[in-house]
């Protein structure tokens, strides 16, 4: 019988394992979530007029896609690490819901009455700092991934890239002062496609197996 | 009992760039795929007889598999990647779904990995290989690459960080994520595998 050898090794190898459980991952997924912005509420990182921002219909829309982008990614990604599954319907979830998400923008912008322009020099700080609250997700989205069996990797790296960046950005929508809709429209999605982008170029040599 | 699907013309190898899609089961005859499944599901909890059934089973399988889809001289080392792949992922199973569909994923997937590199090793070579001041040493280094690239990755990688890095085995196993045993293995076979290819070219030369 071939490959004798081989198998009498993962044999001996053997080890009871434990079945990789998405809602277990998408749960560690979301305690990260908690944890930093539990950590940006403790360290008052917050924006200073939280209070007041409850009341704008652009500081709620921030928060609601965003939390979308990162429950869709984060779905579309743990669904696609099992090998007879892809991400690719997830991502075309995500692209519905840009799709809806700047739909909701205009209207908001269409009624908005607060200043026009964009803070052109502050939007940079704002993605480096999406950037960086994206990494823990990121992290822990590398974990899964390098335990899974992904075999759609092209596909799965974009959708753990948005769901890094939805977490990132809806983390940091409660720390960003700035309301104007211009801005929003602008700076938040080169942030996530940003995230997304760097996701894309340092995943590969992970989700290979 | 013989599981049989609607039957198709034997599947072309896909572009080696093109992202996997589903696998195609529609393609392919699974000899009792439930049976497999309880079998996985067993060898999930530890159980080693489940488990030497479950991958002799699955080596014949994959062996015709892959004859249909590669030539001849890469069936065994894909079939062992694809065992490989099935024992280092097998916590991905899910024993509700399909054991046939989560079985033809993997292979597949190492299927087109395999074309994949065999396509890169093909281009990486280049067409001036020497230079005037080292060109033994350059010669040997690129022979050396193109022989390893002959056998399948692990067995390339575990040869490399043992023979040629002069790591130890376990040093080597916790680099690469291999067992000390299959470490071992590899090693053993990849150096069968490039003494046998260094003999056949010696022969086809004299």
């Amino acid at each position: 019988m071939q490959h004798n050898e081989l198998i009498d090794a993962l044999v001996r190898d053997l080890r009871p394992v434990r079945r990789a459980s998405a809602a277990t991952q998408l749960s560690l997924l979301g305690a990260i979530g908690g944890v930093e912005l539990t950590l940006l509420f403790v360290l008052h990182l917050t924006r200073h007029d939280l209070p007041a921002a409850l009341a704008l219909s652009t500081f709620w829309w921030k928060c609601a896609t965003f939390a979308v982008l990162a429950l869709t990614g984060s779905i579309a990604t743990i669904r696609s690490l099992a090998p007879a599954r892809s991400p690719r319907a997830g991502l075309r979830a995500l692209g519905t819901l840009a799709g809806v998400a700047a739909a909701g923008l205009a209207f908001v912008a269409y009624r908005w009455s607060g200043p026009a322009s964009p803070q052109w020099l502050a939007g940079f700080g704002c993605v480096a700092e999406m950037l960086a609250l994206s990494l823990p997700a990121f992290a822990v989205l590398a974990f899964l991934i390098r335990r899974g069996a992904p075999t759609d990797t092209v596909g799965t790296n974009w959708s753990s890239g948005f769901a890094a960046a939805g977490w990132g950005v809806f983390v940091f929508s409660f720390a960003c002062p700035h309301d104007e809709p211009a801005f929003i429209a602008v700076w938040y999605p080169l942030g996530t496609l940003a995230i997304a982008a760097a996701a894309r170029l340092a995943l590969p040599r992970l989700t290979r197996w | 009992m013989i599981l049989r699907f609607p039957a198709s013309a034997c599947p072309q190898a896909p572009h080696a760039d093109d992202a996997p899609t589903l696998p195609d089961v529609a393609a392919e005859t699974l000899p009792d795929s439930s049976a497999w499944g309880d079998l996985m599901a067993a060898a999930q909890t530890g159980h080693g007889g489940a488990y030497r059934r479950l991958l002799e089973q699955t080596a014949r399988w994959l062996r015709g598999y892959f004859a249909r889809r590669l030539p001849y001289s890469m069936v065994d080392d894909a079939v062992q990647e694809t065992l490989l792949g099935l024992h280092e992922k097998r916590h991905t199973y899910d024993p509700l779904r399909p054991f046939g569909q989560w079985l033809i994923a993997i292979a597949r997937y190492k299927w087109i990995d395999r074309l994949r590199a065999q396509r890169t090793a093909a281009e990486a070579l280049p067409e001036n290989l020497t230079a005037e001041d080292h060109a033994p040493s350059v010669t040997s280094a690129v022979v050396l690459e193109r022989l390893l690239a002959t056998l399948n990755p692990r067995q390339a990688l575990a040869i490399r960080l043992v023979k040629i890095q002069g790591l130890s085995i376990q040093e080597a196993a916790s680099r690469s994520g291999q067992s000390v045993s299959l470490i071992k293995v590899n090693i053993h076979r990849g150096l069968a595998r490039l003494t046998a290819l260094v003999r056949s070219e010696t022969d086809a030369t004299q």
